[in-house]
């Protein structure tokens, strides 16, 4: 038995996977061994002391000896007595540690750090903060433990010790977790309850940024508040200054106006954006509630609960309290919205491009008159139109600027006049209290965009919505009416489990047609499981042992062990344990990727792979044969160079930096697409990588040579855009 | 410390460093085994008849380790007639070792402060956690297995080179 010195060290530190006691024999019979063992024994010694006597910066692992703040991060080392243990979240205003006290008890530990000595008012609210939290006592809101400073001008600290509320974030929760009704009634009592505490101490205090992000779901079930940070104590400032989260807030919030109503609203909008799983910030748009699949009574709760109107809202936490209970127990409150009726407007083309300029001068004066209504109530306008992303919107000639798509309004019964763009004007008549009316435009030749369908799943709550082969929405569910281009139009919803059911329905304009979705599964022919065109190649054989590991982390090793580059989407998450000798490097892949759900597309071109789910794939598959049959072809790529990338987790915006310079083009990418990847690539062929880290995400390009510019977006908006120009080129022709 | 259960957590927490301490003496791993369970044995005794007035671990243990160590080596030699090699157990107050000791822990915090922060932290990880180990560093710095051993094999030949004379 050889024994090489890397033995002898593992062995000391507890890290050896062959046989101890061969090992041991043979160190026993050799004495240079033995000399070897003694000399490394000692410095395993003086390694466990410098382990247990250096102090290391939690935030970058620097050593800072006695220094009291991490000279290469600024991390906080022991403020106040407090051991500094991890990081928890680190932004421009401060930090929030998980420290341990002198008794051995973990606490979160918040810091707030200054660019400025700060001002006196900072410090009153700081303290002030100090002092209402000491005051609140509620198991659901984490104990005060202490208030204290450090330093001093610029580099003064303010911390605040609360008790360390372990758990997931209803925010974090949402990424892999569907939640049902009755966890929304129970998440939504137990969060009131808490209102209505906090509304019972006097002064009032109002939390001001309640969000999915702040309630904290504990191991026990239990819901806890956290984050006072942005609290107001009622009667303490004037109520000037805008704090919160744009979306959950109510509208009033952003003039700093804020009562009983605001954190009742607040937690309104986080329970629709747990339900439905849509931006909280529709709902400032009048967003209807129509589309959430509960009952009734839920659902008028919700409408009563996010009225953009404070007086139609609860007056305050216990109201809305006895608002949920009663809707639990089934029993309707009179909503705000209450839709009864939906129709389409009948279109009034008061333009063509012919005379145009002369229309929108009648329009815009027929606009400001609207007809006088003898009832009263509110109604519901949807407005859509094509092509584009966003559009000029006038009722009764006041202007609600740029809009989107689907944008919703609420307006008072009656007669209103709805203009979209130059030349597209609706005459639009809400008869009775929650009518619902769309508004179709094509703007491009000033009619009437096409019809509605509504959609009615059976078997499956929520699916994905496609028309003509292009995603058209993520989460659609029962009760849902969506516009659709008119024409014969191929309609398929697929579920999460990969059932499917396809209809082929003529879209009339101006006129509603119904589809009943009923689901059946996947092997009837759209999802039998399609194996990659190409195999990968066998490789070596290679043994992995991990347990409860990232499936990254071990597509990371099996990258650099087989030699295979990967492209790994973040939403790809999974732990395994697994545990191989000598396997070829294929079967690791697909037995790694099989028991999780998910598959890989092989590139031969640049020896790559990537993982997705597998009805992403197949769903990849059939987009990239309907475009190929529409005859959309990709912009050819400039060459570039071979790429080496080890990143995990790493944001898309940074990867295409890194592609856009290595080949010296122009990237331009939207906000709002935050995704991140892992990527694992050894001299990568550079427009191979680019290609399947852009079909990662759903994501496609045009790329412009002149400029070198490669514009990113999303697929389903590329092909729109295409089908569009194709549809002029065929007009012009 | 009274309880039984107070003794069974300081020696999950302190047993590998004391038989690193007794190993680096020379003994064979079976026998540097056998003396710090027998070291911890001691101690607990004295413990039980109120004999330890303060109790500092792992010093205490590691102390006590080396002396039995000392004479098992003493008696070991003797056996073979060579007792004038083996030194005497050094005194607890041997100033001139004690900051020998603690240059020698300098030493090793100024290495490693020039390893790689990825080195760092899995040092951090192993040797400064409770109950640290490769396995859990890797999971946390999201590295394989081995790879993780290597980096820790790398550091300490790092180490080595730096504080060895």
């Amino acid at each position: 038995m050889t024994i090489t010195r890397e033995d002898v060290e593992l062995y000391l530190m507890g890290e050896y996977d062959g046989d101890k006691a061969a090992l041991e024999a043979a160190i026993a019979a050799d004495p240079a061994l033995q000399a070897m063992l003694a000399d490394e024994a000692q410095l395993e010694a003086v390694l466990r002391d410098a382990g247990a006597a250096g102090v290391f910066c939690v935030g970058c692992d620097d050593l800072v000896g006695d220094q009291t703040r991490c000279a290469a991060c600024g991390v906080a080392v022991k403020p106040g007595g407090y051991i500094v243990e991890e990081v928890l979240v680190s932004n421009a205003h401060g930090r929030m540690y998980v420290a341990r006290d002198a008794d051995g008890t973990q606490v979160a530990l918040k810091e707030l750090a200054f660019v400025q000595t700060p001002a006196r008012d900072t410090i009153a609210m700081f303290e002030r903060e100090a002092k209402f939290l000491r005051a609140l006592e509620h198991p659901a809101i984490p104990r005060f433990r202490a208030a204290f400073e450090e330093g001093t001008g610029v580099h003064t600290r303010y911390y605040l010790a609360q008790e360390l509320v372990t758990g997931e974030s209803l925010a974090d929760k949402l990424d892999d977790h569907f939640f049902t009704e009755a966890e929304i009634f129970d998440l939504g009592k137990q969060v009131l309850e808490v209102l209505v505490y906090l509304q019972s101490v006097s002064p009032m205090v109002i939390h001001r940024d309640i969000k999915p992000a702040n309630l904290i779901a504990k191991p026990d079930g239990k819901i806890a508040v956290v984050d006072f940070g942005a609290a107001h104590v009622q009667g303490t400032t004037a109520g000037s200054t805008s704090i919160g989260t744009f979306g959950y807030m109510p509208i009033e919030q952003l003039a700093g106006q804020v009562d009983a109503t605001t954190d009742v609203y607040a937690l309104g909008a986080s329970l629709i954006h747990l339900l439905s799983r849509r931006e909280p910030w529709r709902l400032l748009q009048g967003a209807s509630l129509e589309g959430i699949n509960v009952s009734p009574p839920l659902r008028d709760f919700l409408s009563k609960i996010v009225a953009t109107e404070p007086s139609h809202r609860f007056p305050n936490a216990q109201a809305a309290l006895a608002g949920l209970d009663a809707a639990a127990r089934g029993d309707r409150i009179t909503p705000i919205i209450a839709p009864r009726r939906r129709r389409i407007a009948r279109p009034a083309l008061l333009a063509t491009a012919a005379f145009g300029l002369a229309a929108a001068g009648y329009g815009a004066h027929a606009l400001t008159t609207p007809a006088p209504s003898t009832k009263t109530g509110y109604g519901v306008v949807i407005a859509q139109f094509t092509p584009g992303d966003s559009a000029g919107l006038w009722i009764d000639g006041e202007s609600y600027g740029k809009v989107g798509n689907f944008f919703t309004a609420q307006i008072p019964i009656g007669r209103h006049f709805v203009r979209i763009g130059p030349n597209c004007v609706h005459p639009i008549d809400l008869e009775e209290d929650g009518d619902e009316v769309f508004v179709g435009c094509n703007l491009s030749a000033g009619d009437l965009l096409g019809g509605t369908l509504g959609i009615e799943m059976v078997g499956r709550p929520y699916g994905e919505l496609f028309v003509d082969d292009v995603l058209v929405d993520s989460v659609v569910s029962s009760g849902r009416r969506i516009a659709v281009p008119s024409g014969q139009r191929k309609i398929r919803i697929v579920s999460e489990d990969r059932s499917f059911c396809e209809h082929r329905i003529e879209i009339k304009p101006n006129e509603r047609s119904n589809i009943r979705c009923e689901l059946r599964p996947a092997k009837d022919g759209l999802t039998e499981v399609r194996r990659p065109a190409a195999k990968i190649p066998v490789g070596k054989s290679i043994d992995l042992d991990f347990k409860q590991t990232s499936l990254h982390d071990v597509v990371r090793v099996v990258s650099e062990a087989c030699k295979l580059n990967f492209v790994v989407p973040d939403r790809v998450e999974a732990n395994v344990t697994v545990k191989l000798k000598q396997a070829p490097c294929d079967q690791v892949l697909e037995v790694l990727l099989e028991s999780n759900g998910l598959w890989y597309r092989y590139e031969p071109a640049g020896n790559l792979i990537l993982i997705a789910p597998r009805h992403e794939l197949d769903r990849e598959a059939e987009a990239a044969a309907w475009r190929q049959k529409q005859g959309f072809v990709d912009d050819a790529l400039p060459a570039g160079p071979a790429l080496d990338l080890d990143f995990k987790n790493a944001p898309l915006h940074d990867l295409l930096r890194i592609f856009g310079n290595s080949a010296g083009i122009n990237i331009v990418i939207p906000d709002k697409i935050m995704v991140k990847d892992s990527v694992f690539l050894k001299a990568a062929r550079w427009d191979v990588a680019l290609r399947t880290v852009l079909e990662a995400n759903g994501l496609g390009y045009r790329y412009r040579p002149n400029g070198k510019l490669l514009r990113i977006a999303p697929r389903n908006e590329l092909d729109r855009e295409a089908e569009e120009q194709q549809h002029r080129d065929q007009k012009t022709r | 410390m009274t309880a039984e259960t107070d003794w069974d957590a300081a020696i999950r927490l302190h047993d590998r460093r004391v038989y690193l301490s007794v190993l680096a003496l020379g003994l064979s791993p079976d026998r540097a085994r056998e003396i710090a369970q027998a070291a911890w044995t001691r101690l607990i005794e004295q413990h039980a008849r109120g004999a330890l007035s303060e109790i500092e671990l792992p010093g205490l243990a590691i102390r006590q380790a080396r002396f039995l160590a000392f004479n098992e080596l003493k008696k070991h030699r003797t056996e073979q007639r060579t007792l004038a090699a083996v030194p005497d157990p050094p005194s607890e107050l041997d100033s001139e070792r004690i900051a020998s000791s603690r240059q020698q822990l300098d030493r090793v915090l100024a290495a490693l402060a020039t390893c790689s922060p990825q080195a760092r932290k899995i040092f951090r990880l192993v040797y400064a956690t409770p109950d640290g180990n490769a396995a859990s560093a890797a999971k946390e710095v999201g590295l394989s297995l081995q790879r993780v051993r290597q980096i820790l094999c790398e550091t300490r030949a790092h180490i080595r080179k730096e504080v060895t004379p």
